[in-house]
Formats: C-alpha cells, structure tokens, sequence
C-alpha cells in the first residue's frame, strides 16, 4: 500500500514542531519526520527574545518554559569597550522578558506538543530526496536504517535547517558555498545568574589586524551554567571559526572565571548560519521552506528562533486555508511566499543585488554606537534588539490613533492603509531595510507623528481623486522621513580620520527618501510642489536662525516659538494648506494653516516636556530639542527668566558650552517652571481644537479635533 | 568662456551659457539672508557648466530661450546640491580651491542648504510640463540611488567590474542623461534622437568617471600627502582597483589582504599603489575608457543636428586625455 499523508514536515527543530502541531490541530494528518531520535540536543545561543517567548506562549508551551532562566534585557559590547544596555521592561507589553532554555529542552517540549495536537512523529528519518509528481513535489525519499522509503504528500513542509540539501533538489537556488557559521559550548560561571544576555561586537582576528563580521556571546542560563558562542557571517580567508571560538573562551575564561560544566561540558559545537532570505526562494509547487531552511536568521545577532516560528506559524495557515477549498492547494506557495515577504519585508531580504547591504549598516551602526541621536537610536534597536521585527508592528501606529477615528471613517483608514503600503512598497525594491526603519521608529515612540494622517484627515473636508491623495500623503511621510533621517548629522571635531559613517548614512538616506518623495510630488502638478517649496524653504530658514541662536540665553520667548512655527511647518502647517489645494478647498486653507501651526507648537511643546521628565525619552524623538548643539528650548528660556540658583547653573552651562542633560534636566526643575509650559502646549491645544470646532464636521475634522488632547495625552 | 567650453561647435550654446549665470543665482535666491548666502555660495565659485551646456548642445537652435536656460539652471542646481552633501560625506574641507560649506558653516547647515537647492530644483522643472518633472524626480532618484549602492559595496573587494560599472551609470550618469533629455524635450527632438543621447549619457558618465578615477591613482602616484588614496581607506575601490584584484594574480591577493586590514598604514597603502602600477590594470582600465568613448560616439550617428552631434563627440573624446 502506497503510505499517503496530508503534509509531511521535515526536521522537528521549533519551526517544524510548530507547523505540524497547528497543522494537526486543525484535523490534518501531518507525519513529523527527523533523523534523530529525541530529546537531542543542538548547537544554538538557547537565547529566547520577548517575542519568542509570546510566540510560545500562544502555541500553548508556556508551562513548558516555567523554570527557564529569565532574562531582562541585552548588553552589547562594542570592540570590547564600549557598551550599552537594551532593557526589555521597556516594551511595555506583556511579555517584557526573554529566556534562556536549552534546545534540547525546548525542542523536545515543542515535539511533545505537536504529537499532543495529533502529529505522528517517527525519528530515523534521514533526508534524501524530493518526489516530484511533474512540476509538483508529492512526497520524500527517506533513508532509514534499514532501507529507502518514499512517503507521499500534498504538501511537504521543508524544516530541516541551514545545511539542507532541499534547496538544490526543489531546484529553489543553488545554496552559496560558504554560508556563516556558529560555535557554542555550555561552561560553568560563576556569574551565570545574571539577568542580561551579552553580546560582543565584532571580533578581531588573532593579530588584531582585521576585523571580522563575527559577534561572540555570553548567555546566562541559570544553575551555574553558562552558554559561549561566536558566530561568523561569512568565510574569510584570513581566520577560521575554531580559533575564533578558542580566542574568546580564553577571554572569557579571564573575564568570567569560566571552568567547563553543563552539557558537553565546554565541548564546542556548531552549525551553519544562513540569512539569504528572499521570498522567492522559500517556496515552491507543492513544498514551503520554515525557519533555518528559508533563511531566516537574523544578519545582526544570528537570532532565528522567533522567525521560525512565525514562519511555520504561517505556512501551517497557508495550508489550512488551502486544504480546504479545492484546486487551492496549487497556489499554496504563491501565497505562503507573498504572506512571507509581506511579513518579513525589508528585514532580512537581502537578495542578490544586496548581499552587502548589511556591511553598511554594520558600519554605521559601529560608528555611532554612542550617539544619541534618534535615527540611530532606531537603527540600533532595530538591528541588534528587533522586537517582533517579523511582525506586523505596522498595525500598532493605526491601533494607537484607531479610537480617535469616528465611525464612519473607512475611507480615512482605508487610504492611510495604502499610504503606509505605498511607502514600503517603493522603498522595499532598492533598500528594503528602510521600509522597517519606518516601522520601527514608529513603534519606539522616535517617529511620533506622520504627516499623511493629518494631511488625508483635512482632506475629508472637500474631494480629490484617492490616488492623488493617497500619492501626496505618501510624499508627505518620505520627507519628513528623510527630515528624521537628516537628524542623524553631527558636526565633527577638527581632527578628521577616516569615514563618518553616520554622517554618510544620514546624508544617504535623507536624499535618497527626498528623491522618492518627489517621484509622488511630480504626479500632483505645479501649485503643489511650489507649496512644498516654499514651506520647506521657511523650515530650512527656521532652521538656520535657530543654529544661528545656538547658545545665544538671551533669546526669547517670541523670537524662539517662531522659529519653531517655521521649523516644523513642513509637518504639521504643509500636511493641511497642501490638504486644501489637492481636495479643491483652498478657502479653508487659512483655517487649516493656523490648525496645524497651533497643533505642531502643542506638539512640539508636549516632546521638550517629555524629553525633560522621562529620563527613558532622551533620544527617542526627532521633534525634541538637541542640547547638545546649543539649542535653547522653551523650558530652558523659561528658566533663565527665573531668578533662581537654577536660572544660574543653567546659564554657566550654556557660557561653557558644556551641557549634561541630567544637570540640565534637574536644573530646569529646581526652576520651577515646567507647569507654565505645560499650560502653554495645552493652550496651544485648545486653539487649534476651537478651529475645527468652527468649521463644518466631517469624519476627519472630529478626528482632528481630538488629536491636539490626544497628543498630550503622554505627559505625566 | 572658459577654456573646457572648447568642445562646444554651437555659438548659441556659448549665448545661453553666458544667460545661465544671472539666472542660476536669481535661482538660488532666498529672502532669508542667511539662507541666501550659504545657498549661492558653491555657484558663485563657478564651475564647468558642463550639464547645463550639454542641455543647451542638444537643444539646438533656439537654446538661448529663458525657458531653456531655465531648465539648465535647474540640472545645475541638482549638480550643485550633490555638491554640498558631497562634501559632507566625504569630509572635504575645499571645493573649487575655497572652503567647502560644511568647512565654513559645519554640516549640519551644509546639508540644509544642499536639501534647499535639491528641493528648488525639482520645483523649477515644474513650470517645465509634467515630462520634464517626471524626468527630473527620477534622474534625482537614480543619483542617490548611485551613491547609496556604492557606500553598500564599501569594503567589497569582490564587486564585480560590470556590478561596479552599474552603479557608476546610476551616479555619474543620470545627470548627464537627465540634461540630454530636457534639452531635447524643449528643443522637440524625436524620439529615436532623444534615444541616442540617452545612450550616449550613458557612455560619457562611465567615461567621465573612469577618466576621473585614472586621474586620481596617477595623482596619487606623485603625491605622498596624508590624504593620498583617502578613496581606498575609506573603502571605495575605483575600476583599476576592481580589475587588478579580478585578475587572479599574486598580487591581487596581496591587495585584497591589505584591503582587508583594519586600518591602512601609508605603507600598507604605498605598497597596494605600487602594486597596482606594476599591473596591467591601469592599461586594462584606459581600454575600457577608450571603448566607453567610442560607443558614446558612436551612439551619435544617429543625430541629424551634426553640430550638436559634433560637439558631443568632441566632449567625449576629451575624456581620454584629461589632466586637472
């Protein structure tokens, strides 16, 4: 009798146990097949981020990771010497923390669970081949200790890791050569009870004269036990993985006190890395590739375990869908790799033409490791502690304004929608990373506002053709996206060696995201470019007044809030006159205009606050006061006017060109003064709801006459 | 006119060219003093004009039209606004032998000012018709594009020469075309013409550059300032470079270990220099050169304006034998 299963799912790893316990669960038969036999253990960081462990829990192994040690957060070491803590807490969700579990122990937990769903495991299973039925994968050749074995079915899921020989035999790609490569093995430490992963980046070599795209790290697992690895990116000529991995146990060794213990008991181990993810390559008729065996593995930190799950988590509800409508099955690919690209755009991508793409940001990402400024902020985050980069943090922006949305107002969400999948849709083709810097920023609190919702929101109030509203609110984001990125820019000291790879970034990336924003601008005809014009040529005006006022204390009041006004027409004056040119409503164009300005100053007022009484916000926003350069805010000039031993401290810093933000922060407050300029952005707030109140109500003007109180609704 | 103008068969060109000043600083104009003066500093230092000519040069008859000079200016303003960021980018103190902008104002103003200029440019081709705007937004897209993929494959001693010369088309190139084509936008060529100038822009930016790069490593050779190859430290390795290390000989191991070190020593970069002269990539580079000039010009043929054919035919072989 010929052996038939719905989907066979090749590798028990958590990618595979995740696809065929959702599979099972949903009545399907589904063989798990593996060459071991469990539990078996794995060469890994055993690191498991926040996510990971959501993931976990929603797939019903939480009680499985109880006594997993539990972990706060991530210290990253550059070069050995400098270093920055990523603290979880700050996530605020529910699962603010990461674990460290041994794969042995996990792996088999998510095996136990699949076979509780009703999965049928058989170890012994040794890859072979692939069946074809046609142009169709219909099933897999096994080796078993006794014989060859060929089992059919409708589908076969690919689980089987990074040095799987699928890849050649699903004729998906030919697999590169020299893939990366880890090394770990479990020590005994004395200071294994430590709540923080560490990560050290990058390695050098043993004569120290090359730097290798490498990373080591060091996993407290509790009991004693600590987890040491390296990891290399790719081959290179001039240093082998062994020594790498010896060099930095011997540091280890002196820097922790380490002795072996713990399985293996110091033994290295390794695997293959691989992060060629494109989506293209990750399916094919009748076979979905999950997890290691698509490549999806983090460029930055060689994390995969949460991109594993949520692949399999997603080629299981491929399967189910399309199991159960007929003929389906035949495009089960096509839609496992649209979902998959969707879900994981821009951040592992990397495709051919990109391969370097990374090297660039690993260079700026090293150059700026100690600024401040919100666009590396971001980018480092992003990088080296994504959280849920695979998912779609997209929905958290329309979550967050969603209950200021009246009903009624589809076609305002509808179109915000498709500005936000334009945006990544034509940054993702030539830069796909960038589509997530976006997202990112949104979710970290760094991009606070975009332009697009106040520019379709004022637009409700006439008509427009949706694609050219959809179009100009798409230019909108670009530009003031490349206004963050701009924020990058530092002055340099006189001594100049070497390449500034921040400065080169930002500059990059602010032209490159103007240039498209202008690709959308040449499609909406004169007046509207004209407009964009002169609104940024009064913000770069603003701008340079403002620079030219750095640590200038007798500024002013007046003098100060109307460079501000000009700094930041472009978001928040622009989104609304533009509004009133392209929906043909130019009347309201006063109202709207004197809107957006009070908006913005309430706006702009709420983050100086915020960056002052939430030590967390320093660096986390582009609309907030950079001290550092000498710009004065308006609580600084408030405090100066007082005549206080705080008005004092903070003029001696501002002579000495030498401002500590902490001494600032507590000087500022001793001033009293931050209740005044509280009442002022809500006095601001309150004028630019009384101008929507003025006018005609549609569902976007109730949504903006709510948005000035919502803005400040962050303020403590 | 300034003796690089010598290319030029086209009277009128040098007419328009003469018109192109006044209207490139009513261009930069700001009612901001300040603004105002750091924006029209890089264009009162002058220039070749080399893109606004080449705009004028296939426009034809009638170039000297304000609408036309108009257009040039805007190319010219792109041309400029790449300037200012350059400059910041590469850390460059001098520009046309005076303090660049980022040196006088620092970078943060250099880079406001750059976006200005960026921003004013694309809204002067406005008035121009929806075509020239649209040409415009993407040859701008395209030079960006040109410079991020170049600082993407820094370090990559194993870009492939045709990968390299890909990017080289999308930044050096796209200006050049994007001039082409608004000169024969307004000047109503047709279109299998305005196809041959794109060809040709094509040709004279790899031209352009190649010529650029043999430049540099032969200035190099002379020089042993600090700032000697600051290209190569920085990780950006010019055809010569990409060919000598392709070619699978001893040396180009040697080169791409040097490549790989840390931080370049100068003797680390002395040695990689006399290594490269002592190849034949330098040859091998100046043949490729040689064949970008001869498609450029043979691209023209097809032209029926001979002068303005002419003319740019003479541009391009004057890329063969550049000095500074």
């Amino acid at each position: 009798m010929k052996e038939g299963w719905d989907v066979i799912v090749i590798g028990a790893g958590p990618a595979g146990s995740a696809t065929a316990m959702l599979l099972a669960k949903a009545g399907i038969k589904v063989l798990l097949a593996d060459r071991k036999s469990f539990p078996r253990d794995k060469s890994c960081g055993d690191g498991l981020t926040p996510y990971s462990v959501r993931l976990l829990n929603e797939l019903g192994v939480g009680p499985a990771l109880e006594d997993a040690h539990r972990i706060k957060g991530v210290r990253v070491v550059m070069h050995g010497r400098r270093m920055r803590d990523f603290s979880y807490g700050a996530l605020g969700n529910d699962y603010n923390y990461g674990l460290v579990m041994p794969r042995v122990r996990l792996d088999d937990a998510l095996r136990q669970a699949a076979i509780a769903a009703g999965a049928h495991f058989e170890s012994g299973l040794d890859y072979q081949d692939l069946l074809w039925n046609e142009e169709r994968v219909a099933g897999v050749k096994f080796r078993t200790a006794a014989c060859m074995r060929s089992v059919h079915a409708s589908m076969v899921v690919g689980a089987n890791g990074a040095a799987t020989a699928i890849w050649r035999d699903s004729k998906l790609r030919s697999p590169k050569a020299s893939p990366g490569f880890a090394i770990r093995g479990y020590f005994s430490c004395p200071r294994a009870n430590r709540d923080m992963l560490a990560i050290a980046l990058p390695l050098t070599d043993s004569t120290n004269s090359y730097v290798l795209p490498s990373y080591g790290w060091v996993f407290p697992a509790g009991d004693g036990i600590v987890n040491i690895g390296v990891g290399l990116f790719e081959d290179v000529p001039y240093e082998n993985i062994s020594n790498l991995y010896s060099r930095f146990v011997a540091r280890m060794t002196r820097e922790e006190g380490l002795a072996p213990g713990g399985v293996g008991n110091g033994k290295p181990w390794g695997a293959p890395l691989r992060f060629d993810f494109s989506p293209d390559a990750s399916a094919c008729p009748g076979l979905l590739l999950v997890g290691d065996a698509a490549g999806l593995v983090s460029p930055f930190t060689g994390e995969g375990i949460s991109y594993a799950l949520e692949s399999g988590r997603l080629a299981a509800e491929v399967i189910v869908r399309c199991l159960a409508t007929s003929g389906a099955l035949y495009f089960a690919h096509e839609e496992y790799k649209f979902l998959l690209g969707h879900k994981f755009a821009g951040y592992f991508e990397a495709g051919q033409k990109s391969a370097r793409r990374y090297q660039l940001l690993w260079h700026v990402i090293e150059s700026t490791f100690d600024s401040e400024r919100p666009v590396y902020d971001v980018l480092r985050r992003l990088a080296l502690v994504p959280e849920g980069a695979g998912s779609l943090s997209q929905q958290k922006f329309a979550r967050d304004l969603t209950p200021l949305l009246p009903p009624g107002s589809l076609p305002l969400r509808r179109r915000l929608f498709k500005v936000g999948a334009r945006l990544v849709a034509s940054l993702r083709n030539d830069w796909p990373f960038l589509s997530r810097l976006e997202i990112e920023g949104r979710t970290s609190g760094a991009i606070v506002f975009r332009p697009s919702v106040l520019f379709l929101a004022c637009a409700t109030l006439g008509s427009g053709q949706e694609e050219k509203l959809v179009n100009a609110a798409t230019a909108l984001d670009l530009s003031y996206l490349a206004i963050f990125a701009q924020s990058g820019i530092e002055e340099e000291p006189a001594i100049r060696n070497g390449v500034n790879w921040g400065n080169k970034f930002s500059v990059l990336l602010s032209d490159f995201l103007l240039s498209r924003a202008f690709e959308f601008c040449s499609e909406l005809g004169r007046n509207a470019s004209s407009q964009i014009m002169i609104s940024f040529e009064s913000a770069y005006a603003g701008s340079i007044d403002q620079q030219n006022d750095a640590w200038n204390i007798g500024l002013g009041r007046r003098k100060h809030l109307a460079q501000l006004r000009r700094k930041y027409a472009p978001l928040f004056v622009l989104p609304c006159t533009l509004a009133a040119s392209v929906a043909h409503v130019s009347k309201m164009a006063p109202t709207l205009a004197r809107y957006g300005g009070a908006l913005g100053l309430s706006y702009v007022l709420t983050e100086d606050l915020q960056q002052l009484t939430d030590p967390g916000h320093v660096a986390s926003s582009v609309l907030g006061t950079d001290y550092a350069s000498g710009v004065l805010s308006l609580p600084v000039i408030e405090a100066l006017k007082t005549k206080t031993t705080g008005a004092k401290r903070i003029r001696d810093m501002y002579l000495s060109r030498a401002i500590d933000i902490e001494e600032l922060r507590k000087a500022i407050f001793d001033c009293g003064v931050l209740e005044s300029v509280r009442e002022m952005a809500r006095g601001y707030a309150g004028r630019a709801e009384r101008e929507m109140e003025m006018i005609t109500k549609t569902t976007g003007t109730t949504f903006l006459a709510r948005l000035p109180r919502h803005s400040m609704s962050g303020l403590n | 006119m300034s003796p690089e103008g010598g290319w030029i068969e086209n009277a009128e060109v040098y007419e328009a060219l003469e018109r192109l000043g006044p209207v490139l600083m009513d261009m930069v104009s700001s009612d901001h003093p300040s603004l105002a003066e750091r924006a029209a500093y890089l264009a009162s230092l002058g220039g070749k004009r080399i893109r606004p000519a080449m705009l004028f040069v296939a426009h034809g008859s009638g170039c000297t039209r304000i609408e036309v000079v108009r257009a040039a200016a805007s190319v010219e303003l792109i041309h400029l606004a790449s300037l200012y960021h350059d400059d910041i980018m590469d850390r460059g103190l001098l520009r046309r032998g005076f303090a660049s902008a980022n040196a006088k104002w620092g970078n943060a103003t250099a880079m406001l000012t750059g976006t200005f200029l960026f921003l004013r440019a694309q809204a002067l081709t406005e008035a121009l018709g929806p075509r020239a705007r649209k040409l415009a937004a993407t040859s701008a897209a395209e030079l960006c594009l040109g410079q991020l993929r170049e600082s993407e494959n820094a370090y990559n001693t194993e870009l492939p020469a045709e990968d390299h010369l890909e990017v080289i088309a999308l930044k050096t190139g796209s200006l050049f075309r994007l001039a082409l084509q608004l000169g024969a936008l307004l000047g109503g060529v047709g279109r299998a013409e305005t196809e041959a100038l794109t060809r040709y822009a094509r040709h004279l930016g790899l031209a352009f550059q190649l010529s650029d790069d043999l430049l540099d490593i032969e200035g190099d050779a002379a020089t042993t300032g600090k700032e000697t190859l600051a290209d190569i430290r920085a990780g950006v390795y010019s055809l010569p470079w990409l060919l000598l290390i392709r070619s699978g000989k001893e040396s180009s191991e040697i080169v791409k270990r040097i490549f790989a070190r840390n931080r370049l020593s100068d003797g680390d970069v002395r040695e990689a220099l006399t290594l490269l002269l002592c190849s034949d990539a330098i040859p091998r580079a100046r043949d490729i050169l040689a064949a970008q000039i001869r498609q450029g010009i043979d691209a023209l043929h097809f032209l029926s304006d001979r002068s303005a054919a002419n003319s740019l035919a003479n541009l391009a072989t004057s890329m063969a034998g550049r000095t500074r």
